[in-house]
């Protein structure tokens, strides 16, 4: 009678820590799963406000002006998710500035993705302002043939 | 006999009751594990050919961004080629110019060749797919011959914005050269010359392998239609500036009153004929 009563089954505390730890076990695995998603997401979002911060800089570059200040800006159509926040400060030398663009997810305001660079542009009193803006002396030249 | 039941009782084996609370938990940690697993592989499915587009889109625009980043004067007539056109309710424009980002692999070759990004259909898969033609030689037409090759496929529209240094245009170059050029040139500088910078956009399709059965859905069936515009286009979108047009256009400016095209960097196709 003592004998069967000692292994007459499992106990209900016995049972209790059985499924806390295959609960924990299988929530671990369904984290896993999530973590996956979301930082295959983020990688996307990544890759596309990188693409579109470089290009930011390049149009800075292509542009050849330079005023120091913060702008900001919708990314265009499709990339409605995305907007930019771009900052130019003078960077101690006369005429390199120090850029900053941002590009934050436009529903959260979340910072998704940054690019820093150094730009530098011919400081506007020191040589007669003959190549101040390279690229709309440019243009001019070829508006005026 | 009572002996031996008293004895067997004694050291039992499991009763039914325990084998089926024992295999119910069994199940319930099968069926769960197997619910993670399936959710696991069913997003892996989802997640690779998504990746995959990613991939593509960042190559293709690499390799747009580096030709159209040393991009020169394509020829006397026209330096830089860009125009705007659908095909369907798809954007594919064209783009048409030269750039020193080659590297020779023949005798009778330079740092140059002639460049076309196109879109066209794949007659197969019915997919979009962006071509680049490259012709190293100098030929007389300088919009076509050369070779041609695919950057990526599964595309659901290109585009390309011209920058001059004020403002974006949408096209680029004289398309049919000669005609209104004249009057208008002084108003519209996107008619000759080099732009500063062109702003590439791709747009790709999110999910390529559901592409075909979709159209073939939308051909048969109207109410379909809607499941593209549930999923927007992935939009790729970045600026290549274009470093050597300054270098072609000073050159070009300086080389205009002489004969020409002698001594330009921008076209050092014309030094080797």
């Amino acid at each position: 009678m003592n004998a069967t009563r000692c292994n007459s089954g499992f106990s209900l505390v016995e049972v209790m820590c059985a499924i806390l730890i295959l609960g924990i076990a299988l929530a671990g695995l369904t984290q896993g799963v999530t973590t996956a998603l979301t930082s295959s997401k983020e990688s996307e979002l990544q890759t596309t406000a990188a693409l579109y911060a470089a290009g930011q800089i390049e149009s800075l570059r292509a542009e050849g002006y330079l005023s120091d200040g913060e702008t900001q800006g919708d990314c265009g159509e499709g990339l409605s998710l995305y907007r930019w926040t771009q900052s130019i400060t003078s960077a101690g030398i006369d005429g390199l500035h120090q850029v900053e663009v941002v590009v934050e997810n436009a529903k959260t305001g979340q910072s998704i993705y940054e690019l820093q660079t150094l730009l530098f542009q011919q400081p506007v009193d020191s040589s007669g302002g003959g190549s101040r803006r390279p690229s709309e002396s440019g243009a001019r030249k070829r508006g005026g043939r | 006999m009572k002996t031996l039941q008293s004895r067997a009782s004694f050291r039992r084996a499991f009763t039914l009751i325990e084998v089926v609370i024992s295999a119910a938990l069994m199940a319930l940690i099968i069926v769960s594990a197997y619910l993670c697993l399936n959710a696991a592989v069913s997003s892996q499915k989802m997640i690779e050919p998504r990746s995959t587009v990613f991939q593509n889109a960042r190559v293709a625009m690499s390799l747009v961004a580096a030709d159209l980043r040393c991009a020169c004067p394509l020829s006397k007539d026209s330096a830089f080629l860009g125009m705007h056109r659908m095909m369907g309710t798809v954007e594919a424009d064209n783009l048409d110019f030269a750039t020193h980002n080659y590297t020779p692999r023949r005798p009778r070759e330079g740092d140059y060749c002639q460049v076309s990004l196109y879109l066209d259909k794949d007659p197969e898969s019915g997919q979009y797919v962006l071509y680049r033609r490259r012709n190293p030689a100098i030929a007389l037409d300088p919009l076509a011959g050369g070779t041609r090759e695919e950057i990526a496929r599964g595309l659901l529209g290109l585009r390309f914005d011209y920058y001059d240094g004020f403002d974006w245009y949408e096209s680029w170059g004289e398309v049919d050269r000669r005609s209104k050029a004249q009057t208008s040139r002084r108003e519209r500088y996107n008619l000759e010359g080099m732009p500063q910078a062109v702003r590439i956009t791709l747009m790709f399709d999110p999910n390529p392998k559901s592409k075909p059965a979709d159209s073939s859905v939308t051909a048969a069936s109207s109410p379909s239609t809607e499941e593209p515009a549930t999923e927007p286009p992935l939009v790729f979108q970045t600026v290549a500036r274009l470093n050597l047009a300054m270098a072609a256009q000073n050159a070009s400016a300086s080389g205009s009153d002489t004969s020409g095209q002698s001594a330009t960097p921008g076209t050092p196709g014309g030094s080797t004929q």
